[in-house]
């Protein structure tokens, strides 16, 4: 009785588009009401830890940074960059969206945080796809720290293996050679473009 | 529906059906994000909500629906719980949702799920039903666990983030890798096999 029911029902296309348009009715009004829920929630999330990464890439104290990242056409790519001005509204910080693509997992995106006269401040892994245990210790602060204070005038950014000054890690040098030119990549950037950015 | 049965259809997916270790389903998120015990349960437990409501709705909607349309709207039905399971992850625990990944929106297509509304909460009332959803994802949470706990035990020397050994352990890397997660997955089902040959052996 029930199985002739349902045969007689699923004959009926109207009978069916119906049920479909309301099943996924109730499932669009369900979803949008979750969604308007925890959207604050989650863009809260996104933003304190982009602020985190900001104060990674530049440390120094007393930097106010604009929520929005300011953009640059150079070299064929947008670059995006976050400006840390002090209370007097100078810019002694310039955090700078890098990314490698020759990662052992794919891209490398990093915050690399440049003084005015070139020198890097500190660097935060954004995002990366290394293999865990291996090539994501670039996340270490023993890997990164040794990038502190270097500039394009005294270092050149290759890993040691290579003929460069960087320390590569050990078992991990396709990571670290990534991490390498996506960090001297920045530094051009910002070599190139120093005057327009910094005012 | 006798008590009795409800304690049956729940505890069947705690051991003599297991998803994991029994049934063999699930396997793309049980030997991807098990690299750690809390990987582990978080994923059991959004696995485990998702299984629920959509057991409760497709039970509940068992009537109504005509038997050529209900894969369709079954998948509708799970896709709309592991959305809202992947929005509300995203606002209250970020940090787990990020370490889950694709994983999470993957929970659409983890056959336990289809396989549990098509196969038990389409011909069965509510109450089995829940019972159902809660056994298997309990017994879906618990494997996730023990094998997010091995590999995190023996790949990084901690569990749920707590080191466990001095500074002198060194961690077999290979087990958080994608190697370990077969490894420890293979170990652990000849233990369950093993314990199951005793069990029988026991009986006669």
């Amino acid at each position: 009785m029930a199985q002739d029911l349902n045969k007689r029902k699923a004959e009926n296309p109207v009978v069916s588009i119906i049920i479909v348009v309301i099943t996924v009715v109730i499932a669009v009004a369900l979803l949008s009401y979750v969604n308007a829920l925890t959207k604050p929630l989650r863009d809260k999330y996104q933003h304190e830890k982009l602020m985190s990464s900001l104060t990674g890439a530049c440390p120094l104290k007393g930097l106010t940074f604009t929520s929005e990242p300011d953009t640059l056409k150079w070299n064929g790519t947008t670059w995006e960059f976050f400006k840390g001005r002090d209370s007097g509204g100078l810019v002694r910080c310039v955090a700078i969206i890098t990314e490698s693509k020759k990662g052992y997992g794919g891209e490398i995106k990093l915050l690399v945080g440049v003084d005015p006269e070139g020198k890097i401040q500190g660097i935060e892994v954004l995002e990366h796809y290394e293999t865990p245990g291996l090539g994501d210790r670039i996340k270490t602060p023993e890997f990164r720290n040794q990038f502190k204070g270097r500039s394009l005038k005294d270092t050149k950014f290759k890993v040691k293996k290579d003929g460069g000054d960087i320390q590569q890690l050990t078992s991990a040098t396709i990571s670290s050679r990534a991490f390498c030119e996506a960090v001297k990549k920045a530094l051009l950037f910002f070599d190139a473009n120093k005057d327009t950015i910094l005012r | 529906m006798s008590k009795g049965n409800l304690w049956k259809e729940f505890a069947k997916g705690l051991w003599d059906q297991n998803p994991v270790f029994r049934l063999v389903l699930g396997m793309c998120p049980t030997l991807a994000v098990t690299t750690s015990a809390i990987n582990g349960l978080g994923m059991g437990i959004a696995t485990t909500v998702v299984l629920l409501g959509s057991n409760i709705i497709v039970s509940l909607i068992r009537p109504i629906v005509p038997k050529k349309l209900r894969i369709p709207l079954f998948i509708t039905v799970i896709a709309t719980f592991v959305t809202i399971v992947d929005l509300v992850m995203g606002a209250y625990t970020p940090k787990l949702h990020e370490a889950l990944g694709i994983f999470i929106p993957l929970i659409v297509v983890n056959c336990i799920i289809l396989a549990r509304a098509e196969s038990f909460a389409s011909k069965n009332p509510l109450l089995p039903s829940i019972a159902d959803a809660l056994g298997i994802g309990l017994g879906f949470t618990l494997s996730l666990t023990v094998l997010g706990a091995v590999r995190e035990i023996l790949g990084a020397g901690s569990v749920f983030g707590y080191h466990i050994f001095g500074k002198g352990f060194e961690p077999i890397l290979t087990m958080i890798l994608p190697p370990g997660a077969f490894i420890a997955l293979g170990l652990l089902l000849a233990i369950m096999n093993y314990i199951d040959l005793k069990r029988s052996e026991k009986k006669g």
